[in-house]
């Protein structure tokens, strides 16, 4: 079987090729990074590279589609963030074939059927769905163990992008310290929070503990105090340890952290739900526990 | 400027139920109009406010709760509505909803914008648009948050990932929007009344040349992972709680 997939960390290529262990096939795969190119040929079969460019989906997908033609995949993969579900959705739409988001678990069943797990009503739910090949599949990062397997692939640059329909420009994001989808530790406010400066809070514990942070929508979306946050229409992570504060623990908020290793709230209401998520739960005042905790960090030091 | 928005029936997940061995109440749990195909609906309003523009809105499936939706659409100010009658509409494959889209375009279009949520409420997959764009061959701009339209040229912003990207088409173009993109209006009595008066269209699915494909889902089960699950109250030991999380901290787990 003849897997492709478009990836730009290679941290999601080492999933990917513990899918491909799973499915039996060889792995191909499009980036658009020249960086990645030596890391990537340890990973992958083929692997297919691009000059990065603005990213554009419609762009993005015409160079995609291009190297499936060639490839002509059984399965197709992409990382379940927000570019790879709209990459997979114009893939999927130029092939007519269907399209699965939020994958977490993947069983080959016998030849051209897979049985696939995909969460639903915001991450409340997990339904398992069976797909003839071929099919296309959003993969929740983290979902899949990476799989350290090395191979001697090739690669192959492409050279001519086609032109941009649409005209783009890119501010790309501030990171202040850590880039969240790589920390190991987050922390993160939700909205217990009374004020934006209490936030210096959560700041300084992510520093000391050489994390990131970031929060829930409500604090980005409509208290303006951030430009992004942590969740299904934002950042998905997997952290080591998760470290939830003032958080209620939404689904829609849960789903994308349910893949950290380790789940650690602080809430003052002992029936909130994320107390039923957790591996380690505090009951109490977050304005009590953080000032102590930060001391206590900082005398660490 | 001809505009087609599209709205989607969606379980309300915030009022969902389970049984006790985990199986939702599907049976129960309300649904509605997703929250995103709410702001589609605002949007397209607003550049027929501004614009004079005329507002399509297509919605699939034939309960009373379908006819509501495009009720409520027309309550927000859309002109004309169709509901494509299907049975099993909630198991259809995202290509084959694309299917019908694109014949409802060579049908009733063509159009300058097609506008939709980015992601429904229940799935949140965020591939119709995009789906939809591969099918009729036009640009589709994912996830706005921001829309403008500046001589001749829609303009939008998306927040993803790594930053900020601003876009610019001419039209026609495919646009899927976010919550964030507006606050949709509240409609008011008396367009609530004129819009139990408005025709709706109705097209049956054989009529369309469209090849159903169904979803195989074999279960939908409550989602739990299993986690340690260890509780402490602070307000017992305020002093014990902060030493054992300052203890878990440092230890990396
Ligand atoms: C289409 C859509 C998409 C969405 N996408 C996202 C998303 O991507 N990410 C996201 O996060 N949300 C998202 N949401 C919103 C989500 O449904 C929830 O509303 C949100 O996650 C709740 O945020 P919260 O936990 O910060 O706030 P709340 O639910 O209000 O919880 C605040 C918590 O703080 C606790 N608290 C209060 N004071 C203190 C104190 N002094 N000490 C300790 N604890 C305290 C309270 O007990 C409470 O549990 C989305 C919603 C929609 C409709
Ligand atoms: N069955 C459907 N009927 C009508 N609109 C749909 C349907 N499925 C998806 N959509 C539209 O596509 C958007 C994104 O859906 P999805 O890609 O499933 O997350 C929704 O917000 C709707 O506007």
């Amino acid at each position: 079987m003849k897997i492709l997939l478009y990836g730009e960390t290679i941290e999601w290529l080492k999933q990917a090729r513990q899918i491909a262990e799973i499915v039996n096939g060889e792995l191909y795969g499009v980036l658009p990074s020249k960086e990645l190119s030596s890391e990537a040929a340890k990973i992958l079969d083929k692997t297919y590279i691009f000059d990065r460019i603005m990213y554009e989906p419609n762009t993005y997908h015409k160079i995609i589609q291009k190297v499936s033609e060639k490839i002509k995949p059984d399965l197709t993969l992409f990382p379940s963030t927000i570019k790879g579900r709209t990459l997979a959705g114009l893939y999927a739409g130029y092939r007519n074939e269907p399209v699965i988001t939020d994958v977490v678990d993947i069983r080959y069943c016998n030849e051209g059927e897979l049985e696939v797990k995909r969460l639903v009503y915001g991450g409340a739910c997990i339904a398992t769905i069976k797909s003839k090949l071929p099919s296309t599949l959003c993969i929740s990062l983290g979902a899949f163990k990476p799989l350290e397997k090395q191979v001697n692939g090739e690669v192959e640059y492409l050279k001519e992008v086609e032109k941009q329909l649409i005209q783009t420009e890119f501010k790309s994001k501030e990171y202040v310290g850590i880039p969240l989808e790589r920390a190991e530790i987050v922390v993160a406010a939700g909205r217990g929070f009374k004020k934006k400066e209490d936030l210096e809070m959560v700041r300084e514990l992510s520093s000391l503990l050489n994390g990131a942070w970031s929060v829930t929508r409500p604090l980005a979306a409509d208290y303006g105090w951030t430009d992004t946050w942590i969740g299904i229409s934002g950042a998905i992570i997997n952290p080591r340890i998760y470290l939830a504060i003032g958080i209620s623990g939404q689904p829609l908020h849960m789903i994308a952290v349910r893949n950290s290793k380790t789940i650690i709230a602080i809430n003052k209401d002992p029936n909130a739900p994320i107390f039923n998520e957790v591996d380690y739960g505090i009951i109490g005042d977050l304005y009590q526990i953080l000032p102590r905790l930060i001391e206590k960090l900082r005398k660490k030091q | 400027m001809r505009i087609l928005t599209l709205v989607k029936l969606t379980v309300d997940i915030s009022q969902l139920k389970y049984e006790s061995s985990g199986d939702p109440l599907m049976d129960i749990v309300p649904r509605k109009m997703g929250d995103s195909d709410k702001c589609a609906v605002e949007e397209a309003v607003r550049l027929k406010e501004k614009y004079n523009a005329h507002t399509v809105v297509v919605t699939i499936g034939s309960t009373l709760d379908h006819e509501r939706i495009i009720r409520d659409a027309y309550a927000m100010g859309i002109d004309e509505g169709y509901i494509v009658e299907v049975d099993g509409y909630e198991n259809l494959q995202a290509i084959t909803v694309g299917e019908i889209v694109k014949s409802i375009v060579e049908m009733t279009g063509p159009y300058d914008l097609i506008i939709l949520g980015a992601g429904s409420l229940d799935t949140h997959s965020y591939t119709l648009g995009p789906i939809i764009a591969s099918k009729i061959g036009i640009p589709v701009i994912a996830g706005v948050d921001s829309l403008n339209y500046i001589d001749g040229c829609f303009e939008a912003r998306c927040v993803m990932e790594d930053g900020t990207y601003i876009y610019r088409s001419k039209p026609p173009l495919i646009v899927t929007v976010t919550t964030e993109v507006n606050e949709p209006r509240i409609p008011t009595l008396k367009t609530i009344l004129k819009s139990k008066k408005m025709e709706i269209k109705r097209l049956k699915i054989e009529n369309l040349k469209v090849k159903l494909e169904k979803i195989n889902i074999l279960d939908i089960k409550r989602y739990v992972i299993q986690r340690k699950n260890i509780i402490w109250d602070a307000s017992e030991d305020l002093e014990k709680a902060i030493d054992n999380l300052f203890k878990l901290l440092v230890s990396g787990v």
